[in-house]
């Protein structure tokens, strides 16, 4: 069967990772490990209020008595959390008035990745282009955020969160781990410890955000994890659509994201978070890459308001990550779009959780696993119907798709049903690359790997459609360059 | 690091006391010291809690086995009894029984070691020519039954189960090697009371062109769970389970099935339906592995659900472990209440409600049915659920 | 243009063509038929390159050059089109898109530049009025939900679309209606010219009313077993295959 293991052979050569370099820059880093001391050094470094440092040591001593979970299906090493650094900073002026007081280094290097960090750069673009709010973290802190005055005029405040516990505590007291309690899990508790730095964003009632915000995570210096917060609040009839991206060196050494995102969608309030996750993998033999071990949980609090998550997840060595909705006002909404690629030895474990408790409340959940090399690629879902979520409804779509014979695609749903006024809907397929397919393909002329990526695009084509136009066009690129040698 | 010996409950302390001093008894009886029976915390009993269903010892048994049907009269019956086993009926030519010590059953999970742990003796049923005479497993409240059948390659046999216990622990082990081109075929029926807890592990190995056909009903009790594990180890082997759930009161019960894919190209298909109301609860629990050896696999699992009053609960988790890429995998799972649309349309042509929705829960949940040929047998287990209806209706 | 010559394929490791000879000229339309079974797809995807079929011995050349040992998407770009019997859906692959990225994977492979958005755009409305192939087909996912005879019809839109030198008809009338068998005929002959050939398989004589062969050739047991004109096929119409059935 030559055209299999053509296709087998070239998605086997994986791709070199194309973010793979170094910044070469002077750091300022917390010593190694973690007790309280670090806690303080990282919450005094962001000059906190008395409150905050409280409830990062409270995480921490609770943090102390959990166990890591295992009942994901992804194998690794015992991660020893003392040999690691928890805070790591580009050394700078205090204050930055311009960006021309960045580092050029730093800005060197988000060239490099193609984000736009001067604000005229992106106006100065293709006329008429969507305009892209950027907050730049690089390692623990966030080095730029763009077009704030602008957002500020229409009362959108977006900032970093080091920025937000200082000038905005009230929301930031109201908020913070309302979504997800400090408590709620090993790693959700160890960044509500050591979080050092993401992305704050407030929309006032009534208010659709007038531009993209975005967030781009870069993990640069060595030994070090990535511990981001981000916080989203829509207030009452308020739309914002948030975009993040995320890419980190080659390094030999396994590193540690565990990042926590909340959001909270009032009453007719719309968030759309559009995540394209492209960390570093590891190298073909499975060594190196990113562990990246995320919570994610959008609380729909308010009547009729409506969060969608749609993810293309291509990088990191171990994914486990489930963006979830509860689903508590009335009428309310969750969407999960979902598109998750593994190629070597990558392993990823991830789905959604939709819980019901509000009456009427509606979810849907489109999933496409892609498994290739020697990788693992799980689906795990839960939806959920409580006794007062009458008349809620689910559907669940679950695609996988294999491409040779060395990977795994698995499907996990579990399904509780509290109400016989619900209904839910499951489907899940598990199939590979059509022979058939491929040959009509390459019979028109399309040679092997240009006709293995757009058969996979098409099989994911549902889900991007989900994501905003030039996310759509970067992710298309990155399926076909995540599980081919020689396109892109 | 070091695990605390959990404190057993008097539940759980009743169960201890009653293994026999055999060497599964002992296994058991390890087991249970070292972690006590599984609670909601271990994944596979996240819905069906038998530490909390065993916190008070279980009342003593009661109830009967239930009638053997018309169609059965010419049947072999195994009786199962709390102080024995028994045979009534005329045996063929081809089938040999003996009994057996009970060895310790490893690697299949708590009910099969505590299933394993209080049989006495296993039953071993030796088949090595087609048996047109079914055999019935009649279970009596209370009962420890191991089972162990050999089926020779093509030989053939039909098993009937079935038990009435209104209260007691019954627990059941069935181990079946099916040999090459060889069939085995089960029906079970699962009633049990408010007072009554069924666990039964059935362990299915088929070889090459073999095949496993099952079809259950389940009525549920205080707790009932029904495991069975399927491993078409030889290639171009069949698996064909379909199943009926019927819960009401606070039933409870629960179908956990596993089906590996060992070699190349077997089909699986599994049907399962189940209509829950009052403050019953039912778990549907269906995986499907396909291992790396296993190409041109083509699987299929579907489960349906009906909820039929507040207060009921469906708990469900359909999975798919896939490690091979020529295949067919899919599963399909819904839940909801019944149709409004079909309703009103039976009773705009003069229907009561009760009786369209009885009617529409019948045909929902009967087509399960449709696998079995023996039409005898067929309209037993109609009856029964249909007797369910009117009786739930009541 | 194509020459065969003593042909043999094997699939699954048996033998189903065995020792075929044929040559069309440029300019001709050669027909193919014979009873089921008789090897004529197996033909039609060993030429095409299609995996598990063995070529293990012979040669097979468009005008002059090998094509046994090349790619399917190479055989393609040397101008080597097949109408497939059972053309196959895409889910999720707009047909423009399809049609766009196969018609510049060709111009590619042959060193010549892609067609620009607007001339394709231009191109493609064009030749779809000619075959009464509509816009919304063309938006919607390659095959998908379309019923028998407009797959066909999309068929001959690609091969209009990516102006092939040499096509392979296999069982374009299987499935279609006689209106729909007008409409694809009239499309299929339109495409004839000096420069172009092709090679029409079929089971039945009522697509060659349409599409005027120069020659049919008999296939079977794996070998051409009789060749004439145009009469031949209404002779087999009458008599069917019966009388090869020794032959192979």
């Amino acid at each position: 069967m030559p055209a299999v293991k053509e296709t087998i052979e070239t998605v086997e050569s994986i791709a070199e990772y194309e973010h793979g370099f170094v910044t070469e820059i002077e750091m300022d880093m917390a010593p190694k490990g973690l007790n309280t001391d670090i806690v303080r050094f990282i919450s005094a470094k962001k000059e906190e209020p008395q409150w905050m440092l409280d409830w990062r040591l409270r995480a921490f001593e609770r943090w102390q008595t959990m166990q890591e979970p295992s009942w994901a299906m992804v194998r690794y090493p015992a991660i020893d959390f003392q040999d690691a650094y928890y805070y790591a900073a580009p050394k700078a002026k205090v204050e930055l008035n311009s960006l021309d007081e960045l580092d050029p280094e730093i800005l060197a290097t988000y060239q490099k990745l193609g984000i736009p960090l001067r604000e005229q750069e992106v106006l100065a673009g293709v006329r008429g282009a969507p305009r892209i709010a950027v907050d730049a973290v690089f390692d623990s802190v966030s080095v730029a955020t763009t077009f704030r005055e602008e957002l500020a005029k229409s009362g959108v405040i977006f900032c970093s969160m080091s920025e937000a516990v200082r000038e905005h505590p009230e929301l930031v007291q109201a908020y913070l781990g309302s979504v997800v309690p400090l408590s709620d899990n090993f790693y959700a508790t160890l960044n509500s410890a050591v979080f050092s730095d993401g992305t704050f964003v407030y929309i006032p009632p009534g208010v659709r955000c007038p531009m993209e915000l975005s967030t781009y995570f870069r993990i640069n210096a060595a030994e070090t994890g990535q511990f981001e917060r981000t916080l989203i609040i829509a207030d009452k009839g308020s739309y914002v659509s948030y975009l993040e991206g995320c890419t980190a060196p080659k390094r030999d050494e396994n590193q540690l994201h565990a990042a926590v995102v909340e959001l909270v969608a009032l009453e007719d309030a719309e968030i759309k978070y559009s995540t394209v996750q492209n960390w570093y993998p590891g190298d073909k033999n499975g060594l190196g890459g990113i562990y990246n071990f995320v919570t994610k949980r959008a609380d729909c609090r308010g009547a009729r308001s409506k969060v969608s998550w749609t993810q293309v997840e291509t990088g990191s060595a171990v994914t486990w990550k489930y963006p979830s909705c509860i689903l508590r006002g009335e009428e309310s909404q969750g969407e999960f779009y979902s598109i998750a690629i593994t190629n070597g030895h990558q392993q990823a474990d991830t789905g959604t959780k939709m819980i019901h408790l509000g009456a009427n409340t509606r979810s849907r959940i489109v999933s496409k696993g892609i498994s290739a090399g020697r990788s693992n690629n799980t689906y795990r879902g839960q939806v959920s119907a409580h006794a007062k979520a009458k008349g809620a409804r689910n559907f669940t779509q679950c695609d996988s798709l294999l491409i040779g014979d060395q990977c795994g695609a698995h499907t996990i749903p579990y399904v509780e049903a509290k109400t016989p006024y619900a209904t839910f809907e499951h489907e899940a397929t598990t199939t590979r690359l059509s022979e058939d397919q491929l040959f009509y393909c390459r019979q028109r002329g399309l040679p092997t790997e240009d006709a293995v990526a757009l058969l996979v695009n098409g099989f994911v084509r549902e889900v991007l459609q989900e994501l905003p136009m030039e996310f759509a066009v970067e992710a298309q690129k990155l399926v076909a360059i995540s599980l081919e040698g020689s396109v892109g | 690091m070091v695990l605390d010996t959990p404190t057993l409950s008097p539940g759980e302390a009743m169960v201890l006391a009653g293994l026999p001093m055999t060497e599964a008894g002992d296994a058991a009886r390890d087991s249970l010291k070292a972690s006590g029976l599984p609670n909601r915390r271990v994944e596979a009993f996240k819905w069906t809690d038998l530490r909390a269903a065993l916190s008070e010892p279980v009342a003593d048994p009661d109830g009967s086995a239930g009638l053997i049907p018309a169609c059965l009269q010419e049947a072999l019956v195994l009786d199962f009894a709390p102080d024995g086993f028994g045979l009534e009926g005329d045996k063929d030519e081809g089938l040999i029984i003996e009994t057996e010590h009970s060895l310790p059953m490893d690697g299949a999970g708590p009910v099969a070691v505590l299933a394993a742990g209080r049989a006495p003796r296993a039953v071993v049923l030796r088949v090595t020519s087609p048996q047109t005479r079914p055999i019935v497993l009649r279970r009596h409240p209370g009962a420890p039954m191991r089972l162990r059948i050999e089926l020779a390659d093509k030989a053939e046999l039909t098993l009937i189960d079935m038990g009435l216990a209104a209260a007691g622990l019954a627990t059941g082990l069935i181990e079946a090697d099916v040999g090459a081109g060889a069939r085995l075929i089960r029906y079970s029926v699962q009633r049990g009371g408010a007072q009554a807890i069924d666990l039964t592990h059935t362990s299915v190995e088929v070889a090459n062109g073999g095949s496993y056909a099952a079809v259950s009903l389940m009525f549920g009790a205080k707790l009932a769970r029904a495991e069975t594990t399927v491993c078409l180890a030889g290639s171009t082997a069949r698996c064909d389970l379909s199943g009926a759930y019927l819960l009401a009161g606070q039933s409870h019960a629960d179908m956990t099935i596993r089906v590996v894919h060992r070699a190349p190209g077997s089909e699986t298909r599994e049907v399962f339906k189940g209509a829950v109301q009052d403050r019953a609860r039912g778990v549907f629990q269906g995986k499907i592995l396909v291992e790396r050896a296993a190409q041109q696999t083509d699987a299929r699992q579907n489960h349906h659900a009906l909820m039929l009053s507040e207060g009921a609960e469906i708990d469900v988790k359909p999975e798919l472990e896939i490690y091979a890429d020529d295949v067919q995998c899919a599963h399909g799972n819904t839940i909801g209440a019944l149709d409004d649309q079909a309703l009103f349309y039976m009773r705009q042509r003069g229907i009561d409600a009760v009786t369209a929705r009885a009617l529409l829960v019948e045909a929902f949940v009967t087509e399960v049915f449709d696998a079995m040929t023996d039409p005898g047998l067929r309209d037993w287990f109609v009856g029964l659920a249909r007797d369910w209806l009117a009786e739930v209706r009541a | 243009m194509l020459k065969i010559h003593n042909l043999h394929v094997d699939v699954g490791g048996t033998p189903i063509i065995k020792g075929l000879t044929l040559e069309v000229p440029a300019g001709e339309v050669h027909a193919i038929m014979g009873p089921n079974g008789a090897g004529k797809s197996t033909l039609s995807y060993a030429l095409t390159g299609r995996d598990g079929y063995e070529v293990t011995q012979g040669t097979a050349t468009l005008n002059g050059e090998d094509l046994v040992s090349l790619a399917p998407e190479e055989r393609a770009a040397k101008g080597l089109f097949l109408s497939f019997q059972y053309p196959l859906e895409i889910p999720g692959v707009p047909t423009l898109t399809f049609l766009r990225t196969a018609l510049n994977a060709q111009r590619k492979a042959r060193g010549e530049g892609e067609v620009s958005v607007p001339d394709f755009m231009k191109l493609s409305r064009d030749v779809a009025k000619k075959l009464g192939v509509t816009q919304d087909m063309l938006k919607r996912p390659l095959n998908v939900g379309f019923s028998g005879g407009e797959k066909k019809r999309m068929e001959i839109y690609q091969m209009a679309l990516l102006d092939p030198r040499f096509m392979i008809l296999d069982e374009t009338d299987s499935g279609l209606d006689i209106d729909a068998l007008k409409v694809v005929s009239e499309g299929v002959n339109a495409l004839r010219g000096p420069d172009k050939a092709m090679l029409v398989i079929t089971h039945y004589q009522r697509l060659l009313d349409h599409i005027k062969p120069d020659r049919v050739h008999v296939l079977a047991g794996g070998r051409i077993v009789d060749s004439g004109g145009p009469d031949l096929a209404l002779a087999l119409e009458k008599g069917g295959y019966d009388r090869y059935k020794d032959a192979a």
